[in-house]
């Protein structure tokens, strides 16, 4: 079965077990993991992920590649990411716009970059060594942004449509990155929605975020902590209307609630995804 | 440009500064990037609490989150994969000086590192008893034999594996703190993988530690059975081998 119609989540170390569950396996067609806590070949997680994997289809969603580095990948990571690759054999592999490394140090957080044609030289070539690594494409997944740089010459959906056209890869969008963006930095939600092509999306995220900032400047901070927003509903909503329906995730990772919870977040998406087949 | 850009940028993110400001020379929105020094800072230290919920337990929320922002701003990870980041933290905590007085705070430590490096270790076959009663005496003497990958020992002069066990739960039991005498003499804890999914942490006798702590220190069997046996004199090598082996304690050998 494909998973153009269906809606996935997170796999979460506390959900282990009920995926494991020979008798009421939880409804749902895929999963996916970070790359990152998998990269110990071996061991109890690799071991749970490997049983787990023989029962859903993954893809493998990385957090640390920091494709946005000057300096280069780190060979390491590229090559723990590609031996994962290789065991799980997942449907969708995926990274982010963003660098989280420099020099030594690993910083543990998607960074933002300017929006200039160096910067798409570096990303585009990060990329194409990803992608010949691991002999497939990936897709790349638009940031949640707190700041801009004045450097910037160029919009998102500019900088990641050039991206898809240089390296072939395609394209995560994050619905709530998006309208988290849109609200911090005052990016046009729909002018982004028709500035990418359609078939560069290869897969959508939805998640929860939090209001920070202060009273004068208020912002919106992505926690992947809480429910998704009614305003995120319907920017998915028009997102599908646009691009069509994509697989999509469920993507909760921090004070991760109950997997019902999870299956109530994914079957709306659902119900959503159904609703454009119709149409 | 870019290069300079993120040296910039980065060199903040860890530092030391007030809040609220940007990176000199850069003109971002200081509240902007305060988000993610706030994130690169909490997700490192969340990183390290996850390992260490005893310490954590033992010294209190807002004293274990001072040790780890310290930490995390002076030992930062090197790498975008994190199950081996925080395996220094039992050193570092051993020479923190507001924790001094905690003496056995590091060894405790120790044991929950232990137990994310066996969960973490490669898959590898521990001893095989038969293949070893195979082995004739002489041989036997001299054969050097390993702990297994996932399996470590971790000495204390204090009772170490006592306190973590008496709070290895949430809702950790002070008084039962109270009642471990921190005189009782030394412990030694194997940490191990004894099945798939599975880690184990055990409390040594005598004899099993000496028997242990001899093999990883490179000496062959003979004088680990020797060193075993000082410690006490009925130490029945059977049956503690077949214990240990059930633990995973050791890995397979090479005759």
């Amino acid at each position: 079965m494909g998973l153009e119609n269906s809606v996935g989540i997170g796999l979460r170390t506390s959900h282990c077990e009920r995926f494991l569950d020979q008798n009421t396996p939880p409804p749902l067609i895929w999963l996916e993991v970070l790359a990152e806590n998998y990269f110990d070949r071996g061991g109890i997680r690799h071991k749970m992920l490997s049983m787990i994997a023989e029962r859903y289809p993954i893809s493998v969603h990385g957090v640390a590649l920091s494709l946005g580095s000057p300096e280069g990948l780190d060979s390491e990571h590229l090559e723990r990411l590609a031996s994962l690759v290789a065991d799980v054999g997942p449907c969708l592999v995926s990274e982010h716009l963003a660098w989280s490394r420099s020099g030594e140090v690993y910083y543990n957080e998607l960074l933002p970059l300017p929006l200039t044609d160096e910067t798409l030289d570096v990303v585009s070539a990060n990329i194409d060594r990803t992608q010949d690594r691991l002999g497939r494409t990936i897709l790349v997944e638009n940031p949640s942004g707190y700041l801009e740089f004045e450097q910037s010459i160029m919009s998102e959906a500019t900088f990641l449509t050039r991206l898809t056209e240089r390296t072939g890869c395609g394209l995560l969008l994050d619905v709530n990155n998006l309208f988290i963006s849109s609200f911090n930095l005052g990016i046009d939600t729909a002018e982004w929605l028709s500035a990418v092509p359609a078939d560069v999306i290869g897969e959508i995220h939805l998640a929860g975020h939090e209001h920070g900032g202060t009273v004068d400047h208020p912002l919106l901070i992505d926690t992947h902590g809480a429910a998704v927003t009614d305003e995120v509903w319907a920017l998915y909503a028009a997102a599908l209307n646009r691009f069509g329906p994509r697989p999509t995730m469920i993507e909760w990772d921090s004070d991760v609630p109950s997997l019902e919870v999870l299956l109530e977040e994914a079957a709306r998406a659902q119900r959503i995804m159904d609703q454009v087949l119709v149409a | 440009m870019l290069l300079q850009l993120q040296r910039t940028f980065a060199a903040r993110l860890l530092g030391g500064k007030a809040k609220g400001t940007s990176p000199d020379g850069l003109r971002v929105d200081a509240l902007g990037f305060g988000v993610h020094a706030n994130n690169t800072r909490v997700s490192l230290r969340i990183a390290v609490e996850n390992v260490y919920p005893v310490t954590r337990r033992l010294v209190g929320a807002d004293f274990f989150t001072a040790v780890t922002e310290r930490f995390v701003a002076t030992q930062p990870p090197n790498h975008g994969w994190l199950s081996a980041y925080g395996a220094d933290f039992p050193d570092f905590v051993a020479q923190y000086r507001p924790a001094a007085d905690l003496s056995y705070l590091a060894d405790v430590a120790r044991i929950e590192w232990a137990r994310v490096r066996a969960a973490n270790a490669p898959d590898a076959p521990g001893l095989d008893l038969t293949a070893l009663t195979r082995v004739d005496p002489e041989t036997l003497e001299g054969l050097p034999l390993h702990l297994h990958v996932a399996a470590s020992l971790v000495y204390s002069p204090f009772p170490a594996f006592d306190i973590w066990r008496a709070h290895r739960h949430n809702g950790g039991d002070d008084e039962q703190l109270a009642q471990i005498d921190l005189a009782i003499g030394p412990q030694t804890t194997l940490v191990s993988r004894p099945a798939a999914l599975e880690v184990g942490v055990s409390l040594l006798g005598p004899g099993d530690a000496a028997f242990l702590s001899t093999l990883a220190g490179h000496s062959p069997f003979g004088a680990a059975y020797q060193a075993a046996a000082l410690e006490e004199a009925d130490y029945d090598l059977a049956s503690r081998l077949s214990d240990l082996v059930c633990m995973r304690a050791l890995a397979t050998f090479i005759a």
